[in-house]
Order: structure tokens, then sequence, then C-alpha cells
């Protein structure tokens, strides 16, 4: 009994003896001290003469209730014990020494340290109020919770109190985790000098301005700071106002103490005179002034927001859609344009002109609509500056680089979907062995200069964005069914529809072929391949925006790495050999993204995604011989003497003898994670004459990929492959990599300059594991990659651009001591003339690489124990120049003749003498040419376009190209000219025909040597497609 | 105006951040290392006249007994003494090849992994790559009599290893059951008259392209003709190889044959001890049928230590003692001798050791290792060259 009655008494008395406490009695003897001498304790309220009366006011009352309620009810509400400021510290130092070590020792002064903590804490803490304090405005959910404390029509100091216990719970999490991180961060590099108690126990600035000021926050005495003090420090006048029942007071001054925020957020107002009423009006109160009202009440609304989740989860397809009136409308569609910020991450002046810092491009839907490509490969080519090493035909796994980056895998280049990172390990494992069809983007996007610095970590090249379809404005639905040549069949369907508060969209993709090869065996060469996308948001406001990516896609594809010998991709460029009967691909993709966006005050847009991307792939293919015999040279000089026998036994002639000669058919099974958080914010702040677009981003990452590789062998028997012997690993590994990037991009346009400085930090931690070898050390390495662009109005049409920007791609895990990050400078310059019916944009561009690099990967034509490992190539430079051209003659009203022309001219040489294990690279002397780097290409495209039809014909062109390093003059990939036609016809509203046909000229020859062996060009392909679009609304 | 200065204060601070993150270093690691002594290029030079030109001299010269012998074997196929005389030959003249298997440097070499290789050793002698069904196919069809055989057949059907089979396996076929010529009963028809018979023709085909590959390999380092020489010395028009170390390199190479083929693939695989699934694979020894495993191997380590003393000229020996590493040259030296007397000594045949489980075989294969380590470890170090591919990571 006794200790229950201490409890009590402790419980209600700790909110006045704690000196954390805003209430703490030195704190309230302040105030009363303030009170009597302004003696302008009832300034607003007249029914608030008296403290009697005040703390008699229903108000008051239940402030004391909500007090006393939550004291007693802490048990319930209390933070768990991990939550904890003290052990979310601890556990942090600890993970932090773990996975970093300890960090080298930082001798400052004690007392220099402690000020820093101090100084630290209180700006974080203070910020972390706000940002919580400004979501319970901004979120629905929230906002039902902290009503109940401005529905104070008296503010006491006790008003401080009056919180939901959910909403106090929220804030004390808050604290907790702001403080052990702060104080974890302090401790772990200034250990030396100070204790985790002592860091943890000094936040002093906070308990000072408690002390003067804090009660007068929510009191009626108006004390007001100078106005140039307030832009600093929020006085308690303000946060009176921020109290006030005047709604152009509302959602404003939401800050604690800096006024900082308040005035980024745009929230921010002066305190110019007092408030008349406090609190909330009777229809906006979700609570009555009694206790059970004011814990209960609130909630109610949150039942409704699950209910609306349910329903939201149940279709929204199937919603009538409101009639709206125009206005309306194009709110919304503005509005519409704001929340997709950062998905698309093209900015457009006017609505035709990129502004981005350096050369960029875009595919948009209608040009992908155009010949709809099934193949990515096809639609880049219209890109200057891209370079792809051609695989399977089909695009499954493209190789893309950009302006000579390595394209093995696309390994080399910041690939993102949406703005979020898409390969299967971004940092561990780079390359794209998922990629998606082509057909169901609604757009591509390629960032070359100085614009790559924001989205790492792929500088050295640049990035793709690829854009999925958005969740239609309209209830609108599309179907496309497909036909062609070697059983190719197609369907892609998509619908979705937009209410007011939720939108969804859900798309579904299949293609398959029977494959345009022909196996010794008679097997299967084709593929299927489906991908579906589930989209739906959730409108919280007109500023904010919460939408769940779902993702699903699968492939099946007897696909393999082994290619043809050179007299064969002469004689019968479609054969696959019998050793690669049974060569398979099989993988499925699972996406999940949330993705909260949205407008903070009028100036700051933002958008945060969480991601998850899970890819389980196994490869079932030949790898190679027993002997080891090097597979690449063997296809491409088709020795006489053993290596011809090996020849004859990977087309099934001859029967495997030796040991030697076994194949060696296994399967590489790959297991990626990659997640993440990824932050961007764009604070635009317009003044005379200029208008500055600050954007600052935050990604914290994490990836990492499984690798469990396993062989037997199999012997060559009368042309068929039989199995000998047992399954063996040959490769049992973890590699995990973890990344902090930050950026920060400013677009800062003064009249007809416009500036982009900017900045980025990698750091990224990677380690492997291998079985059965030791545990490998992490590698820990912080890159900043700085970038610049500036770009003039030459005229209103003409820009002129220059920038430059380090360029980067990180070491993969597990690599040896010595193997570098890639690294250049890349700089560009160039001009831009645009108006209604053409644009031209030319550029001229030099790399200067300090460290380029090659990793072995079986898609590169490695084998053996050489697979996955780095190797440095010394300096480089790539330097050329790129131009892209325009323009639609209009032929008459309703026909138009578009005429488009990109071509880009590259020269890739090495600048020093090294010798390479990497097989590209190989025996290298300065002035040798890269590899897979055409010289030149280029792409014309033509069309005549009608309302109703429309027939386009493009031709795309690249120069011969080097296998490995070495002259030009010794380049064995030969040219390539390939011819496209498409033709559309509307049948009419909802009905249309395509027709497209590719390599037309049925052009025939090399186009690449790895993997292993020849590659041929895709061959002739006709598609017939029926296209329905059914009347919007219908 | 309030942003502007906050932008930049970002960006300060941005910066501030990164000033402090040490970047990291852009050395490279791709740099190489030449050795430096005038014996580099005399070594070079030397070998071609006093290594390469000289064996191949005396293989030829066993050619043409071994050809006569086949002719005599070929008029009188039953006749056991003329069968028994192109064994012989067939021995001789293989004792002479297998010193030369260690030189497989520029024409001899493989195309695949060698500069200026040509394959040509491949003709002479495939093995391990050898189909004897193939050759059993080859000599009941009579097929190795028609002018374009040599256009039409593999190097798994020709050479020393094909002969090796025609001469020394007995008269049934090694082709399974379901395959020809057994299948069809071809080989049956042939009874032992004709099985030898197109034996002996076929051997005989063999040892005349034998004679012309040999040609072959001596014009390409005849100083007037072919001239391999002039490549490793950089004197040629088209030079093959971007330097010394590079030719240097490709000669060094060639000493990984003990590595390679002797110890690995002639001893450890057929002894169970590498890429061998059971307890041996003894049935895969080099010279089974001609019980001329021991011989071969001995062979090899002459032909090895004429390449590395350079014979009368410069080798590797010198080249070491000349930077100073003679005490390497002569424990290599030593340990060759060690295993030629090793050998010497060996009783009984390998594969009778090797399937009787005796203590034999490891002792050599411990010899071999010793010596191949030598090699591989401090040669490689001393004179900065590189480890074949085949051979690396492969530390026993």
């Amino acid at each position: 009994m006794n200790q229950g009655l201490h409890q009590l008494r402790t419980a209600l008395s700790d909110p006045f003896l704690n000196p954390e406490s805003r209430t703490y009695w030195v704190g309230l003897v302040v105030f009363l001290g303030v009170a009597l001498w302004t003696q302008r304790i009832h300034s607003v309220d007249p029914s608030t003469r008296s403290l009697r009366s005040t703390l008699a006011h229903p108000s008051s009352q239940l402030d004391m209730q909500m007090l006393a309620g939550r004291q007693l009810m802490r048990p319930f509400f209390a933070l768990p014990a991990w939550a904890t400021g003290w052990m979310l510290a601890t556990h942090s130092v600890r993970w932090m020494d773990a996975h970093f070590g300890p960090p080298q020792a930082l001798n400052w002064a004690p007392g220099t340290v402690a000020l820093l903590y101090g100084i630290c804490l209180f700006v974080v803490l203070d910020f972390s109020r706000f940002l919580l304090h400004w979501l319970a405005h901004k979120l629905p959910a929230l906002w039902a919770l902290h009503k109940v404390h401005h529905s104070a029509e008296v503010l006491t100091p006790l008003t401080f109190h009056r919180i939901h216990p959910l909403e106090s719970f929220l804030f004390d999490l808050r604290g907790a985790v702001v403080t052990g991180g702060v104080a974890s961060v302090f401790y772990f590099f200034f250990r030396d000098q100070l204790s985790l108690h002592t860091v943890l126990g000094l936040p002093a600035l906070g308990l000072l301005l408690n002390l003067a000021f804090g009660n007068l926050r929510h009191s009626h005495i108006w004390i007001r700071f100078p106005k140039p003090i307030e832009k600093v420090f929020l006085s308690p006048a303000q946060h009176q106002l921020h109290h006030s029942a005047d709604p152009a007071h509302f959602d404003t001054n939401m800050g604690t103490w800096l006024a900082i925020w308040d005035r980024m957020f745009g929230s921010w107002q002066g305190a110019t005179k007092p408030p008349t009423a406090f609190g909330l009006s009777p229809a906006e109160c979700n609570h009555r002034n009694n206790l059970l009202s004011a814990w209960f009440g609130p909630l109610r609304g949150g039942f409704r927001w699950v209910g609306l989740l349910g329903l939201l989860s149940l279709g929204v397809a199937n919603a009538e859609e409101p009639a709206k009136e125009p206005a309306e409308e194009d709110e919304e569609e503005s509005s519409e344009d704001q929340d997709r910020y950062g998905e698309q991450l093209f900015i457009y002046e006017d609505g035709r002109t990129p502004r981005v810092a350096g050369s960029a491009h875009q595919v948009d839907e209608a040009d992908l609509e155009r010949f709809e490509y099934t193949n990515i490969e096809q639609i880049l080519a219209q890109i200057p500056g891209i370079s792809t090493r051609s695989e399977d035909g089909f695009g499954l796994r493209p190789n893309i680089g950009i302006r000579g980056a390595n394209s093995d895998r696309s390994a080399k280049i910041t690939l993102m979907e949406d703005g979020i990172l898409l390969a299967p390990a971004p940092y561990a494992a780079p390359a794209a062995y998922y990629f998606p069809m082509s057909n169901r983007l609604v757009g591509v996007e390629v960032f070359k200069g100085p614009a790559a610095t924001r989205h790492g970590p792929y500088t050295i090249g640049g990035a793709v964005n690829l854009l999925t379809r958005s969740i239609p404005d309209e209830r609108s639905a599309e179907v496309d069914l497909a036909k062609g040549l070697y059983g190719t069949n197609k369907l892609h369907m998509w619908s979705g529809a937009q209410t007011d508060s939720a939108g969804m969209l859900f798309e579904a993709f299949h293609l398959g072929s029977k494959g345009f090869k022909e196996l010794d065996t008679g097997g299967d060469t084709g593929f299927e391949r489906s991908e579906f996308m589930l989209k739906s948001e959730w409108l919280a406001s007109v500023d904010q925006r919460l939408e769940l990516k779902l993702g699903y896609a699968t492939e099946a594809s007897n696909e393999t790495y082994l290619g043809l010998s050179a007299s064969d991709a002469e004689s019968t460029p479609t054969r696959r050999y019998a050793a690669s009967d049974l060569g398979r691909m099989e993988w499925q993709r699972t996406q999940v993204e949330l993705e909260w966006t949205g407008k903070i005050g009028p100036a700051i847009r933002f958008r945060s995604v969480a991601y998850h991307h899970f890819l389980d792939r196994s490869w079932h293919k030949f790898n190679g011989f027993s002997g080891g015999v090097d597979l690449h040279p063997l296809l491409k000089s088709e020795p006489g003497g053993q290596g011809a026998v090996f020849l004859a036994i990977l087309r099934g002639e001859e029967d495997s003898f030796t040991d030697d000669q076994h194949l060696q058919i296994g399967t590489n099974h790959r297991v990626f994670h990659s997640f993440g958080l990824q932050n961007t914010a764009e604070w635009a702040v317009e003044g005379e004459g200029f208008l500055s677009r600050l954007e600052v981003g935050l990604r914290l990452h994490g990836d990492h990929v499984r690798r469990n590789h396993s062989e037997a062998p199999y012997a060559m028997r009368e042309g068929e492959l039989e199995s000998t012997g047992p399954t063996a690993t040959t490769l049992d590994s973890v590699a995990t990599a973890q990344a902090l990037a930050a950026h920060v991009h400013e677009d800062l346009s003064i009249g007809r300059f416009h500036f982009f400085p900017g900045i980025r930090l990698e750091l990224v931690r990677t380690w492997r594991q291998d079985e059965g070898r030791d545990e490998a050390l992490p590698q820990l390495r912080a890159t900043p990659l700085p970038g610049a662009g500036a770009l003039v109005e030459l005229t209103s049409n003409l820009d002129a651009f220059v920038g430059t920007h380090r360029g980067f791609s990180p070491v993969a895990p597990g690599q040896a001591e010595g193997i570098n990050p890639e690294k250049s400078w890349n700089t560009e310059a160039g001009f831009r003339v645009d108006n209604a019916i053409s644009h031209l944009e030319a550029v001229g561009f030099y790399n200067d690489y300090s460290n380029i690099t090659g990793q072995c990967t079986f898609s590169a034509g490695c084998d053996g124990d050489s697979v996955d490992q780095q190797f440095n190539g010394g300096a480089a430079a790539i330097f050329g120049a790129e131009t892209a051209a325009g323009i639609n003659i209009g032929l008459s009203e309703h026909l138009t003749l578009p005429l488009q022309l990109s071509y880009s001219w590259t020269q890739s040489t090495f600048t020093t003498n090294f010798s390479s294990g990497f097989s590209q690279y190989g025996q290298v002397q300065a002035g040798d040419f890269l590899p897979y780097v055409a010289a030149h290409q280029a792409h014309l495209q033509l069309g005549l376009q009608h309302s109703r039809a429309s027939i386009h014909a493009g031709v795309s062109y690249r120069s011969a190209m080097l296998d490995a390093a070495g002259p030009l003059a010794d380049a064995d990939i030969p040219s390539l000219v390939l011819v496209d036609a498409s033709a559309h016809l509307q049948l009419n509203s909802e009905w249309s025909l395509r027709a497209t046909g590719t390599n037309l000229t049925e052009e025939s020859t090399i186009t690449s040597w790895r993997p292993f062996g020849a590659r041929p060009t895709a061959p002739l392909q006709i598609m017939l497609g029926l296209q329905w679009t059914p009347h919007s609304g219908g | 105006m309030a942003g502007r200065p906050l932008s930049w204060v970002a960006l300060g601070a941005m910066a501030l951040v990164v000033t402090v993150c040490q970047p990291d270093s852009d050395s490279d690691d791709t740099g190489t290392s030449a050795i430096h002594s005038p014996l580099v290029e005399q070594l070079l030079a030397d070998v071609g006249p006093f290594v390469m030109t000289p064996a191949l001299q005396e293989f030829e010269s066993t050619l043409k007994g071994l050809n006569q012998a086949l002719q005599d074997w070929s008029a009188s196929p039953m006749d056991a003494t003329a069968h028994t005389t192109a064994q012989d030959q067939w021995r001789t003249s293989m004792s002479h090849w297998q010193e030369l298997e260690a030189f497989q440097i520029g024409p001899a070499a493989s195309g695949l992994t060698r500069i200026g290789g040509q394959d040509i050793r491949d003709e002479i002698y495939s093995w391990p790559t050898i189909n004897p069904c193939r050759v059993d196919q080859n000599t009941a069809d009579g097929s190795w009599a028609s002018a374009d055989f040599f256009e039409t057949n593999l190097v798994n059907a020709i050479g020393f290893d094909a002969m090796e089979h025609l001469l020394f396996s007995d008269l049934e076929s090694v082709c399974p059951p379901q395959v020809n010529p057994v299948a069809d009963g071809s080989w049956e028809a042939l009874g032992e008259h004709g099985v030898l018979a197109e034996r002996a023709g076929y051997a005989l085909v063999l040892a005349q392209e034998i004679q012309a590959a040999t040609v072959a390999l001596t014009t390409a380092w005849d100083p007037l003709e072919g001239d391999f020489a002039a490549q490793l010395t950089g004197q040629a028009e088209s030079p093959l190889f971007s330097s010394n170390t590079e030719a240097l390199d490709a000669v060094f190479q060639a000493l990984f044959y003990l590595e390679i083929q002797a110890k690995d693939r002639k001893l450890a695989h057929p002894m169970g001890q590498k890429d061998c699934t059971k307890d041996h694979c003894a049935e895969d020894l080099e010279g089974l049928q001609s019980g001329e495993s021991l011989a071969m191997l001995t062979a090899n380590l002459s032909g090895f230590e004429l390449l590395f003393t350079g014979g009368e000229g410069i080798g590797f020996e010198e080249l070491l003692t000349d930077l100073g590493h003679g005490d390497l040259a002569t424990q290599i030296l030593e340990k060759t001798a060690t295993l030629q007397d090793i050998l010497a000594q060996f009783d009984g045949s390998l594969f009778e050791a090797i399937t009787e489980g005796t203590n034999a075989p490891e002792a050599l294969l411990v010899q071999f290792s010793a010596l191949t380590e030598l090699v591989k470890q401090d040669m490689v170090t001393v004179l900065h060259l590189r480890v074949p591919n085949e051979a690396a990571g492969d530390n026993d």
C-alpha cells in the first residue's frame, strides 16, 4: 500500500520535480515571476481574468485531467526498454564498432566536444520536434490526435501536458531516437574525451530555454522578441499565435525554439498582435472537455482511416468518377505534377527544353510507342553517347554503357526505375540481371553530365531512369495484343483509376517467343517473361500523397553464355551448339516500394521512398571445359590442334574422351536483396531576379548477394550431353554492401544565367564472405563527388552550357587490396536550340579517367577463378561529340513529317601501358582503344504522321568495335546498319492496329564476341498488333 | 532572398564534410617490372640455335628409321618382327619427341594460349587429346588412305598418340558395342590380318604426316625461313612480342610443361590426386600401351634441363647466376638430377606402382613438386615473370 502511494505520488509529482520537464518547479517560479511582473496574465480572454478563474476553466480542467491521466497510464504508454536513449546509444555504438571498427582518435578538448555535442543535440532535437509537430498538423491521422492539444481554449503551463497518450508516445520515441542517435555518434568518435553517460546528460541548452521561456509559450502572457530575433528564435507570443483560433494563424509557427524550420517550411509568422481566441471550432473538434472523450474521440477518425485503406485495397477502379469542375481539374493536375516529384528526374523549363546540369535526353511515351520496341537496346540506340552490346537478341539482359563506360551487364551506370535504384544489388553486385521489359515503360531518361551526381553511385558514365506508368487521373485502360515471327506473342494490359482521395493502377505484361536460334539438338531457345505491377495511392491532402508500388516479374528463358565460332557465325548465325542444350535461366523478382511525396509549405517538395527489391535467379548453363580451355579465343580464333577437338565437342561432332574434354555445366544460383530509404527534398526560393532550387538527398541503402554456384561434369556422346559425375559446389559466398549517399544540388537561376553546383558523398562499406575462406575485412570508402554546371540563355531559344563532375564507380566487395574505384573527371560543353517545331543539341565531352576498371564476369567472357575479380586499368581518356536534332514539318493541317537525327563520335583510348588479367584489356599500349565502344553511332528516324495513321522508319548505324583493347584498325566487330519501320492505323476511337518490323534488310553480322563466342544480330522480326483503348470512364 | 544564403550554407557544410573525408588514392598497380641483364637478349637469341634446332634435328633423324620400319610392317602386317621393330622405332622417336615436348615455344605451342602458337606440336603428338575409338573407326573404314584424311580429321586421330594405339593395342576395338565399327560388324569383318594391315597402313600415313609437321616446325625456326628466333629477339619485321620481357616470358612458360603436364597430368592425375573422382586414374597414364610412362617423364626432364641450361648457349642457368641467384640455378639442376636418379631406379611400371598403391609414385610426385615449386615461386619472383594461367592458383 505504501509502495503504491509512493508510486502514485511520484507519478503525479514527476512533471514538477523532474528538471527535464517543461513544468519543472523552477520554471514555474520563473513563469509566475514574469507573470506578476508583466501583470498581463489575462491579456487575451476576458474569462481568464484571474488565476483561479483560469484554472477553473473547463479547458484547464481537461489539461489537469490529461496530465494526471497520462501520468497514471504511463506504464501502458511508456517506451519499451530498448527504446530509451541509453539503450539506443549503447547498441548503436556497439554496432558501429563491430562494422566500422573504432575510428581514429580525434584528440579534441573535452570542453569543445561537450559544447559541440550540446549544440548538435539542441539543433537535432529541435528539428525532430518540429518535424513531428509538422506531421501532426499535416497527416489526418496524427492531426486527429493533435487536436486534443489544440482544443485548449485557455493556455496555461499545464496545457503542455494536454497531449493524447499516443501522441505523447510518439514524441517520447522521437526524443529517445534522436538523443540516442546523436549521443552514439559523438561517443563513437570522442569516446576518449567523453563517457556515454556524459553525452547523454548534456541537453543543457534546451533545459535552460525551458526554464526561461518554456512555460510562457502556453500562457496568455504576450511576450514577443524583436523581429530579427523572432526570425532566429520563436518567441512565446509566436507559439500563442500557433494556438490561435483564427484560421489565418492555422499551421504557423510549429517549431519549439529555432525559427529556421518554420522559415524553411514556409510556416513562420511574426508576432504582431495577440490572438483574440484560442482553440478549435466546434466542427473541427473531435472530443469534449473530458478525459475519456479526449482519449477516445480522436480514435474514431483512425478507425475510418483504417477502413479507407481497406476500401482502397478492394479496388478503387470500380469507384464512380465524380464529375469535376474545370478549375478543380487544373488544380489537381498541378498538384499531381508536384506530387510526382522525384520519379521523373527531368526538369522542364517550358515543357520542351530540359533544364538540367549538362546533357540529358528523354525518350517519351510517344517515342516508345512509335516502334513498340521490346528490346531496350533498340530504344537507347536513339540517344547519342550510349553504347550497347547485344547478347541474346531480345534485350533480356542488356549491356548498356555511356560515353565509354564499360557496358557489361549495365553495371557502370546508375540504373533506376522511377528514380529508385533498380539493379539487383546496386553496390555489391550491380550487374543488371533484371531489366524491365521496355514495352511497359512510358519514358526513358538519360543523364550524362553533372546532373549524374544527383543519381549515384555510378556517376562515371551517367544515369538511366526508366519511368513506369503512373496512376491515371481518370479511369482508363488499355489492352495490347501482338503476334510476330518465331512464335513471338505479346500481351500488355493495364487499368487504373483515381478518385479524390485514392487511386490504383494494375499492369500486366507478357512476352514470349520460341526464339530465333536453332539448337543442334532441336531444343527450344525461346523465353517467357511476365511482369506485373500494382500501384495504389492515397492522396492524404492536396499536398500529401502516399503510394504503394508492388511488382512481380518472372522469366524462364533457354539462354546460354555460349556463342558461335567465327566460321559458324558466318555460315549459320542462328545456330546454337549442342553444348548449350541445357542452358536455362529462371528468375523471380519482387518489388515493394512505399513512397511519400508532398509539399511542405509553398516552397518545399519532398519525396521519401522505402524500397525492397528481391531477385532470385538461377542460370543453368555450360560454363567451360574441365580442362580449363579458354573458350573466348577458342571460338574466336578457331585454332587447329587440340583446340579444334574442343570446338568439335561443343558442336557435338566429337565425343568427350579425356577428363579435360568433359563439359562443366552448372547452376549459378544467386539471391539478391536491395533495400533502403531514399529521401529527396527540393526547396525553391524565388526572389527578385533569382530562383533557387536546392535539392538535398539522403539515401540509406543496403544490399547483398548470395552466390551459390555449382557444377557437374558432362560428356558429349553422339551429340548429346550425358552426366558423368556428381555436382560440386564451386562458390558459396555472400557479398554485402552498406551505403550512405548524400547529395546537395543547387539550381540557381539569376536572369539568363543558371548555375548547377552540386556534390555527392558516397560512404560505402563492403565485405564478402566466401565459404571455406577466412572472413575478409570490411572495406570502408568515403568518396566525395563534386560537380558543377552552368547554362546561359543566349536567346529565348538558344542555351549554351558547360559542366564538369567527378565520375565514380565503387569497388565491388571482396576485391584485393590495391584495387581502386573507377574515377574520372568528366567535362562537357554544348548548346541547345529549341523552338515549337524543332530542337538541336550538340555537346562535346572529355572524360579523363585516372583509373578505369574492368570487372570479370561470366558475361564479360571470364571464367574460373577470375570471375568477380576487378582489375585496375590505369588512365584513359574518352572524348567526343554528340548531337541530337529533331523537327516536325507540318505538311498540312493533319499531316506532319517528324524527323529525328542523333550522332555521336567517341574516341576512347588508354593513356598508359599495362598488362591486365581482364580479358577485355590484356596487354594494353597507350593509345589503344577501349573495347565495345564504337567511334561512330548514328540514328535517323523519319515519319509521316496523320491523325488517324502514321508510318515511321528508323535507321541505326554503329561503326566497327573492338572486342578487346587495341588499335582501332583491329576492330573485329563489324559495323552495323539496322533498318526498322512501323505503321499505325487508328480504326476508330477505341481500336487501332500496329505493324512493326525490325532489321528489315536482314542484316546478319557479329554484334559481340562475349560472353563466349560470336553473337549474331537478331534477324528480321515482324509483329502485328491490335490495341484497344476503351473510352475513359467507360 | 532568405533562401539563397541558406542554400550556400548547406553547400558549404557539405563541402566541409567531404573535405574531412580523405579521397582514395588514385594509384594503380598496372606497372610491370623488367629484368635488366644483357644475358636476356643472348638467351633469347640462343634458344633457337642451341636448344630447339639441335633437338629437332635429332628427332627428325629418328623419323627416317620409324618410317622405314612402318613401311616394312605395312608390307608384312602379320610379321611379328616387323611389328616389333616398328614399335621399337616408335619408342626411339617418342623418346626424342618427349624432350621436345618441353620446348612448346612459338610455332609448336598452342595457338590459344601462346604468342605465335601454331599448334604444330598437336599435329605431331596431341596427348592427352586422343580418341582411340575414332582411330578404330578410321582403321575400319580405311579413310586414313583418302587424300583429304588430314583435312577431315582432327588431331585426336593422328600423330604419335594415335600411332601408339595402332602399334600397341590389342586386336579388339575400344569403341562401345553400340558404336561403329563394332555396332555394324565392320571391325569384326576385318579379322586379324585386316586389322593389322589397316593399322600398319594407317601408322605409315601418320608417320609421313609427322615428318611433314616436323619439317614445318624446323622451317619455322630456320633463320632462312620462318626465323622464329628473330621474333624472340625482336628482329622480325612484324614482331609478335612487344618487349624482351614478353619474349622471355614465352620461353619461361615452356618450363611449366614440367608443372602442368609432367607433374599434374602424367603423375598427380593418374595417382588420383588431381581431377580424378576415383581412387586413381591410372588408366589415363601417358604411354600406358607402350609401357613408356617413366621413359617419357625422364625425357621430359632432359628437355627441361636443356631449355634451362640453354645447351651450348645461354640459358636460364646463366641468367639467374648473372642476376645473383646462382644458388637457385644450382638447386634446380640438383633437383632435376635427383629426379632423374629416382626415375632411373624406379622399380617396375608406373601403372603397377599406382594400382598396387606403392609409395614410389608419391615419392616421385614429391620430388617433382619440389622442383616445380622452385620454378613457379622462386624463378617467377626473381625474374619478374608470370605464371601461365593454366598453372595459376594451383599451389600445392
